[in-house]
């Protein structure tokens, strides 16, 4: 028996889920954008007191550096925060989608043996995809280096044809381990070889979901940027394709922080909402591709996943 | 006989709820070997810091400018490694101790005893191999290169050489991975049957438990280091070093006393942390290797 996943059921997975848990979508847009208005509240606490005329100054005063040093550790510890609930988010998401009658206090937002493992995938990811490429860079290099002294034109093609297919080795790569992290949240256990084992044959089909998730992405945002403009032109006048022109002439000198912080905290609402739900539905789809497809696995064994 | 490497993985964080007084223990054998090692080699480090600052501007430095950076490495290596080494037998001996024989959990599973020399000798033949290893493979990869300087065809060679080499190493890291707690539960040097035990079917588990492990304790440290910023936020970080080039040490001490003292605590507790969660997965595979019981 062949085993494959629905593409068209995996992108609408994430919809579904905003359907079903819209509250929940938006506390994960929330504690997403948090670390950004964290870095937003620590750039107003440090630089508030300061003109932009001041900033834009060729002699930067010891003050100044002072401040960009303090602002460069804590814009550090809030992106390891990101990092962090990131993790937590994921998890939430994945749980959602693969435990789908499971009760979720906060939202699903926990720290726990799946966050942990998510985190530990994610970083064996990243750690390995540096290792490939470095390799890849210092084969390149080595073939390159063989063929110059031959031929020139022969070394750079090789060279792009090497590119090329360490690129598509690379992203095969990818699309084979993009489920060891929903079937780890699954399987309640590191699956690495299980979620390997699992695309297996399922590269070309996982290729189309990753560039459908980014198509439908790219028409939100642009549909809601194109509605934003159309909004921002009938209410206020304000034409958007100016906006750039306005913004080469300088920032204004000074910015009135109490007309900004009430107008951010306003707009703060729908964005995070927003937030969550292109979470939702980037994360989602991966989940339900891991779920049909171990629900069509071998059945000996008992699986803590719902099946179907 | 078999182990779950994803079960022994966690050993470390078991280790840490089951024992956390002997974790607490090792940090502060950590402080203190740290602490030593400062008292002993602190100036040199500081006229390092402060030399390698200076260089930074400098394309070419000549051979006076690097005299006093070797003789500064010189006497910290000199005091380092055998001491490191020592200090390294009696942790590791401790991490296996608390969990072979959990029961002998006096001073916190830390001794100095026929058990710590026989991992101390037992690691030193390890590193004694290894160091053969390396510096025969990287002879053989030096040669290729000076060959592939006159016949440029030849750099693919070196650069498969080199990967062969790191894999060569990675491999034999992962045969040795058991000595330590072979030697300490078999009472005798156990480099040889410690090597029999990571066959075939046991290498790729064992890989995958080592890199899973490794990737738990840099997140620790990445977690670790973000509660510690801003405590080295208030006190300073280590760039203040770099201005006391010269400085005696009872003048080191009275000028960044709060900062070393911060800094000591941070990386003791670390670094236990971080040694606890990547050696005890050994110790627990070595044990369901012999058939004891999964945990």
């Amino acid at each position: 028996m062949t085993t494959a996943f629905s593409i068209g059921e995996a992108l609408a997975s994430g919809f579904k889920l905003t359907r079903r848990r819209p509250l929940q979508v938006w506390a994960w847009g929330v504690v997403s954008v948090a670390p950004s208005l964290l870095i937003g509240a620590l750039m107003l606490h440090l630089f508030g007191a300061m003109a932009l005329t001041d900033m834009a100054t060729e002699e930067t005063s010891a003050a100044f550096i002072g401040q960009m040093i303090q602002f460069q550790a804590l814009s550090g510890l809030a992106n390891i925060l990101q990092m962090l609930i990131w993790v937590v988010v994921t998890a939430a998401i994945f749980r959602a989608v693969l435990f789908p009658d499971r009760q979720t206090p906060f939202a699903g937002l926990k720290v726990g043996m799946d966050e942990v493992r998510i985190a530990v995938v994610g970083l064996a990811m990243i750690v390995g995809f540096y290792a490939a490429a470095i390799v890849i860079a210092l084969i390149a290099f080595a073939v390159g280096a063989g063929l110059w002294f031959v031929s020139e034109a022969a070394a750079v093609t090789l060279g792009l044809l090497t590119a090329l297919a360490a690129g598509l080795f690379v992203w095969g790569v990818l699309l084979r381990a993009c489920l060891i992290m929903p079937a780890s949240v699954a399987l309640g256990d590191f699956a690495f070889v299980p979620g390997w084992k699992l695309t297996k044959g399922q590269v070309l089909r996982l290729l189309g979901l990753t560039l459908g998730v980014i198509a439908v992405v790219l028409a939100i945002e642009l549909a809601l940027l194109a509605l934003a403009a159309v909004v921002l032109f009938v209410a206020a006048g304000i034409n958007v394709f100016s906006l750039a022109a306005l913004l080469e002439q300088g920032a204004p000198p000074e910015v009135d922080w109490g007309v900004l912080i009430p107008w951010a905290l306003v707009a703060f609402v729908p964005l995070s909402w927003l937030q969550g739900f292109l979470g939702t539905v980037m994360t989602a789809p991966y989940a339900q591709a891991c779920r049909s497809l171990l629900a069509q696995g071998p059945q000996d064994e008992e699986r803590p996943v719902a099946l179907g | 006989m078999t182990f779950s490497a994803t079960d022994c993985a966690f050993e470390g964080f078991r280790l840490t709820r089951r024992a956390p007084v002997a974790v607490l223990a090792w940090a502060a054998a950590y402080a203190v070997f740290f602490g030593a090692l400062f008292l002993l080699v602190g100036p040199h480090f500081v006229t390092i810091l402060s030399l390698l600052t200076q260089m930074q501007g400098q394309t070419e430095p000549s051979m006076e400018d690097m005299q006093p950076l070797i003789q500064a490495y010189g006497v910290i290596i000199a005091w380092a490694a055998p001491l490191g080494l020592l200090f390294s037998a009696v942790v590791s001996t401790a991490i296996a101790r608390s969990i072979i024989r959990p029961e002998e959990r006096k001073l916190g599973y830390l001794r100095l005893g026929k058990d710590e020399l026989r991992v101390l000798g037992a690691s030193l033949i390890v590193g004694l191999i290894m160091f053969g290893a390396v510096f025969v493979g990287f002879m053989i990869v030096s040669l290729a290169a000076a060959a592939a300087a006159a016949a440029p065809a030849l750099w693919l060679v070196v650069v498969l050489l080199s990967l062969a080499l790191i894999a060569l190493v990675a491999g034999l890291s992962v045969r040795f991975s058991l000595v330590v707690p072979a030697t300490f539960a078999e009472g005798r040097i156990a480099v040889k049957s410690a090597f029999a035990m990571t066959g075939k079917k046991v290498f790729w588990p064992l890989l995958g438990m080592a890199i899973i492990a490794w990737i738990m304790a840099m997140l620790v440290g990445l977690l670790g280091s973000a509660v510690a910023a801003p405590l080295s936020l208030l006190v300073g970080g280590t760039e203040r070093l770099i201005d006391m080039e010269g400085a005696s040490l009872p003048r080191l001490l009275s000028a960044l006393g709060p900062m070393l003292a911060v800094s000591l605590v941070v990386n003791a507790v670390m670094t236990a942390a971080q040694v606890v969660i990547m050696y005890a997965p050994f110790s627990a595979a070595y044990l369901q290797l012999k058939g004891a019981p999964r945990g």
